[in-house]
């Protein structure tokens, strides 16, 4: 499904260069519940932002269901990122002028879904995710564990088949922790990729593989 | 429905930030009113100036001024160059209608006079041939905007008579409106054949024959319609051979477009330097709404950069980015359209009020937003949304999601350079905008504060006509003795006499030949005022030598004259002018000079010392209207109900055209001084606004951004002036560098202004040094208060902000 090779990121400082990451090589197969794990400043949300797509800037190959993401132009590339892949942030980053329907009406709004299939999709995600009864509440007016679980409802609607969650858990209690990394595995038996970020040992124990950075190496796999 | 979809996101988005969307509403408003404006003022000067049809094919010949019998003749040889030939004479009268007198402008036309304009009555009837024939009943096509005003829209007059001078016409159509004759120096109210001048304004025969005069009222004026594929300077060329072949030691003509000769040869070129002068000043008032616009737009951006970072995160193209700034921009810039038509409503009432160069009346013009102005308007606001929203918005869809959503300094550093260059624009267009203001205010001052020779307070002044009334010289004698008696006992009423009254009625002028063993008769027309009894008295002349005129000086009394200390010098260099003769017409004996005054303004306020003459009317009876000159005690206004009051009393059939002050007929003389004021001393006070407001955003918004550094610097011990004097030398290049292109921009705007300073130099360098120092201090001021709210940051709060 993901096939990195080689993959290196570095940025200019000063006359120099310093790297974030050095010689990536990975696979992911479909339905893997991936952690990728390591201390600050090790290169996880970076690998990730590149597997996301929201960062161009890097060398090596990627290739994602077979298309080559380095050769693509980045209309293509924001295709198959629309197509394939769904993003959950640590800060939950919801539209606070929106409420929670329409926050999770977003993403099918950018990828041209019609109005009725919009709302039916989002009327049977919010029934998932049981949350039906906060679809009229702007993020304000939720807590913390519920914006989360919206950012995942946000993140599934499109119906994409790897999600990539950096540290979703990070600014959450520990019960609230657990609900969403419960949702996760159900969503991974489900048959969606998985792909998290985290700092967390009990949370890496959810997935089925953890990867480990250190200096931008993947030191342990 | 997608789109509908957007509409409504949009709409809901704007109505969360109401400050926002009601600043980019009003802003937006104001450049594209003023704009709309300019461009409608500049349509209705410049480019259509008469609404004729086919107006590149309607030519007028220049310079005008020919005799009929020449006219006819000119015709007769052009038949192969005009498809139709005409000419016209701008003539005036009192017009009478129920309730009042009204002075109007008559153009007196020839036969195929609307052959060549090719402009039909909207209601009633075209002139016909017969109406045309020497005898004929006199009969009138009454403009739009006389029907408007004076006979209250009633489209049962046709038919109805007029009473037009001394004629009574019949109203026989009513013109389409905007249409008020070829000239717009003197907007026609009436138009009349020209074969009925003799009956309206029994002086005047524009069918006689004479000697021609450029600016004789017995000149017609000659304008054709070219042929179809006759080409303009073919036709000149060949008219000109014709027109030297019937008058042989005559001018060199041209033929000129209807659209440039529409307005005066000797201030054409002002009218046209004043309108670019305007159509800057909008331009910069466009730029600084353009500019303040960006800077609520990049403010309102970067409060939405996470919201845009999320959406690019979430899927969202650059395309439906921009496309989602763009339905929002859209609508904001729809709401500014609408406001900005309320904005130029107003303005155009405002302009209204004035007259531009080339004495061409604004009110006059009836400028309306037309559909090209609202084009234009649609152009401007595009432009401004381009400017202002879309290529930030442009920009902020490319830049880098990651970034955005961890607040990356770089696109902190990108806005802060974008704003710099903002302030500094704005910094600069206000110097340049308070610049101009400084240099006309000045000019205004300087104009209003000249000594006229005279003292123009509370002197009010009512011109009777005498003519309509059929007075003699006897009756007119009887009508002023009888006035001055009345309201010399009127309550307020310091002193009354009559006479020709400097800067508001205008004197004829006459030779003049020094009597005595040296005859010597002077260059050229010197002007005579006739004055009543006590004249210099009541106008507050100074009298240098001699005497003032009064009850001494009858027709049977030795006939006398006041002269112009510049005209005594001029005749009698060295010696004294007293008891010295003088002869001019239309006196038949000598006048013997008993005063010499100082020096009057007489027909504008810029003109240098002049020849002139002063007689008392009692021995040189002629006129065909008189106006009667009152003093008060205190400001005019309220006696002037009173002066129509007595006049009516005295002889209620005596029709008063004119009834004012000397003050209000000077301000009419500064209208180019106090239209430049008020229009650069409003733009400039709003940019001035705009730029102290950037300012101290920019300022603001650095000590925001550097919160976490103050706070380590001030626990470093950096003590508060220190930090002040850091944070506004921080933020001064903008300003630094917007002050020296305003002063730049400033020298090229007075450049432009120059021809309409009253007595102030384009590069005044009091102007210039006081203006920049004000807009110096007012910046330093803005970026002072934010940064002494650096000085009070608590180190300990801000450190813990990260």
């Amino acid at each position: 499904m993901i096939t990195v090779s080689n993959l290196e990121k570095s940025v200019k400082s000063g006359a120099g260069e310093t790297f974030l990451l050095r010689r990536i090589n990975l696979t992911i197969k479909p339905g893997e519940f991936v952690s990728i794990m390591g201390p600050s400043g090790a290169g996880k949300s970076t690998l990730l932002h590149i597997l996301g797509m929201h960062d161009t800037d890097w060398r090596g190959a990627y290739e994602l269901h077979g298309q080559p993401i380095h050769a693509l132009k980045q209309k293509d590339r924001l295709a198959l990122q629309k197509k394939h892949i769904g993003f959950v942030f640590q800060s939950y980053h919801l539209l606070d002028n929106l409420t929670v329907y329409e926050n999770l009406e977003v993403p099918l709004s950018y990828r041209d879904v019609p109005r009725a299939q919009r709302q039916s999709i989002v009327s049977d995600v919010l029934d998932r995710f049981q949350i039906v009864a906060k679809k009229d509440l702007y993020p304000s007016q939720l807590s913390g564990g519920q914006q989360q679980l919206v950012g995942v409802a946000r993140a599934v609607v499109a119906s994409p088949a790897i999600i990539l969650a950096d540290e979703p858990t990070g600014n959450l209690h520990s019960d609230q922790a657990r609900e969403i990394m419960e949702l996760f595995r159900k969503l991974n038996n489900d048959g969606t990729t998985i792909v998290q970020v985290t700092h967390s040992e009990t949370n890496a124990q959810f997935g089925n593989r953890i990867i480990k950075l250190r200096d931008g190496w993947i030191v342990n796999d | 429905m997608r789109f509908l979809y957007d509409v409504r996101h949009a709409l809901r988005t704007i109505l969360r930030s109401p400050a926002y969307a009601i600043a980019v509403v009003l802003t937006l408003a104001l450049g594209i009113g003023v704009n709309t404006t300019i461009f409608s003022v500049m349509d209705a000067v410049l480019l259509r100036p008469v609404p004729v049809t086919d107006p590149d094919r309607v030519v007028k010949m220049s310079p005008g001024g020919a005799f009929y019998s020449t006219f006819v003749a000119l015709r007769q040889d052009s038949k192969g160059l005009f498809s139709a030939m005409s000419s016209y004479a701008d003539g005036g009268a009192n017009v009478f209608t129920v309730d009042s007198t009204h002075p109007a402008s008559i153009a007196f036309v020839e036969e195929h006079y609307f052959e060549v304009v090719g402009v039909l009555p909207m209601r009633g009837r075209q002139f016909e041939p017969s109406d045309h024939a020497n005898g004929a009943a006199p009969v009138t096509l009454v403009t739009d905007t006389f029907w408007r005003l004076h006979l209250q829209a009633d489209p049962s007059v046709l038919g109805k008579t007029l009473k037009t001078g001394e004629a009574e016409a019949t109203i026989v159509g009513i013109l389409p409106r905007g249409f008020r004759g070829l000239a717009l120096s003197s907007q026609a109210d009436l138009f009349m054949p020209i074969t009925a001048a003799t009956l309206v304004t029994p002086r005047t025969n524009y069918l006689a024959d004479g000697e021609v005069r450029g600016s004789s009222p017995t000149a017609l004026n000659i304008v054709g319609k070219l042929r179809d594929g006759v080409d303009i300077a073919a036709a000149e060329a060949a008219f000109r051979q014709t027109y030297a072949r019937h008058v042989p030691n005559g001018r060199t003509i041209s033929l000129e477009p209807i659209t440039t000769a529409a307005l005066q040869v000797n201030s054409r070129r002002d009218a046209r330097r004043f309108i670019s002068l305007l159509a800057t000043v909008a331009g910069l008032v466009f730029l600084v709404a353009c500019t303040s616009l960006a800077g609520l737009m990049i403010a309102r951006n970067e409060r939405r950069t996470r919201e845009t970072a999320v959406r690019a995160a979430l899927g969202a193209s650059a395309g439906q980015l921009i496309w989602g700034f763009g339905v929002e921009t859209a609508l904001l810039m729809t709401f500014g359209l609408g406001v900005s038509v309320l904005v130029s409503t107003w303005l155009l009432e405002i302009l209204g009020g004035f007259v531009l160069p080339g004495r061409v009346n604004v009110e006059s013009l009836e400028i309306a937003l037309s559909t090209r102005a609202v084009l234009f308007a649609s152009f401007v606001a595009t432009m401004a949304a381009l400017l202002s929203a879309i290529v930030p918005a442009i920009r902020m869809s490319k830049v880098d999601v990651i970034a955005r959503l961890k607040s990356h300094q770089a696109w902190v550093a990108e806005r802060t350079r974008i704003r710099s260059v903002l302030v500094g624009v704005q910094v600069a267009i206000a110097l340049v905008l308070v610049i101009g203001a400084g240099l006309f205010v000045r000019s205004l001052h300087n104009a209003l504060s000249t000594d006229v020779g005279f003292r123009a307070d509370r002197l009010a002044f009512a011109t009777v006509s005498f003519t309509e009334a059929r007075y003699d010289e006897a009756k007119q004698a009887r009508f002023y003795e009888s006035i001055i008696d009345r309201l010399s006992r009127a309550p307020g009423v310091e002193r009354v006499t009559f006479g020709n009254l400097p800067l508001a009625v205008f004197a004829a002028s006459t030779p003049v030949v020094r009597m005595g063993a040296e005859r010597k008769q002077l260059s050229g027309n010197i002007n005579i005022y006739y004055c009543g009894p006590g004249y210099f008295r009541a106008l507050g002349v100074q009298v240098l030598k001699g005497r003032d005129f009064d009850n001494r000086d009858t027709p049977q009394s030795q006939p006398v004259i006041v002269v112009s200390a510049a005209l005594a010098r001029t005749l009698w260099p060295g010696e004294d002018a007293i008891d010295k003769d003088l002869s001019f017409l239309p006196m038949a004996h000598n006048a013997r000079v008993v005063g010499v005054v100082a020096h009057l303004k007489y027909s504008n306020l810029r003109e240098s010392e002049r020849h002139a003459m002063y007689v008392p009317w009692q021995q040189n009876r002629i006129g065909s209207s008189g106006t009667i000159v009152i003093r008060t005690a205190s400001r005019p206004p309220p006696i002037l109900a009173l002066i129509r009051a007595e006049i009516s009393q005295v002889d209620r059939a005596l029709p008063v055209s004119r009834l004012s002050t000397v003050e209000e007929s000077i301000g009419n003389l500064v209208m180019t001084e106090r239209l430049g004021a008020s229009l650069l001393s409003w733009f400039s006070a709003l940019a001035f606004a705009v730029a102290v407001i950037g300012v101290y955003g920019l300022v603001s918004y650095a000590v925001t951004r550097r919160t976490q550094e103050i706070g380590v610097r001030i626990a470093l011990g950096a003590n508060p002036a220190t930090l002040i004097r850091h944070m506004i030398l921080s933020s001064a290049g903008p300003t630094v560098a917007g002050i020296f292109a305003g002063l730049g921009g400033g020298f090229a705007l007075s450049l432009l202004a120059r021809p309409f300073l009253f007595d102030v130099e384009s590069n005044d360098p009091m102007t210039f040094v006081v203006i920049t120092m004000l807009v110096l201090g007012s910046t330093l001021l803005a970026s002072y208060i934010p940064a002494r709210r650096a000085a009070r940051i608590d180190p300990l709060t801000a450190l813990r902000t990260e």
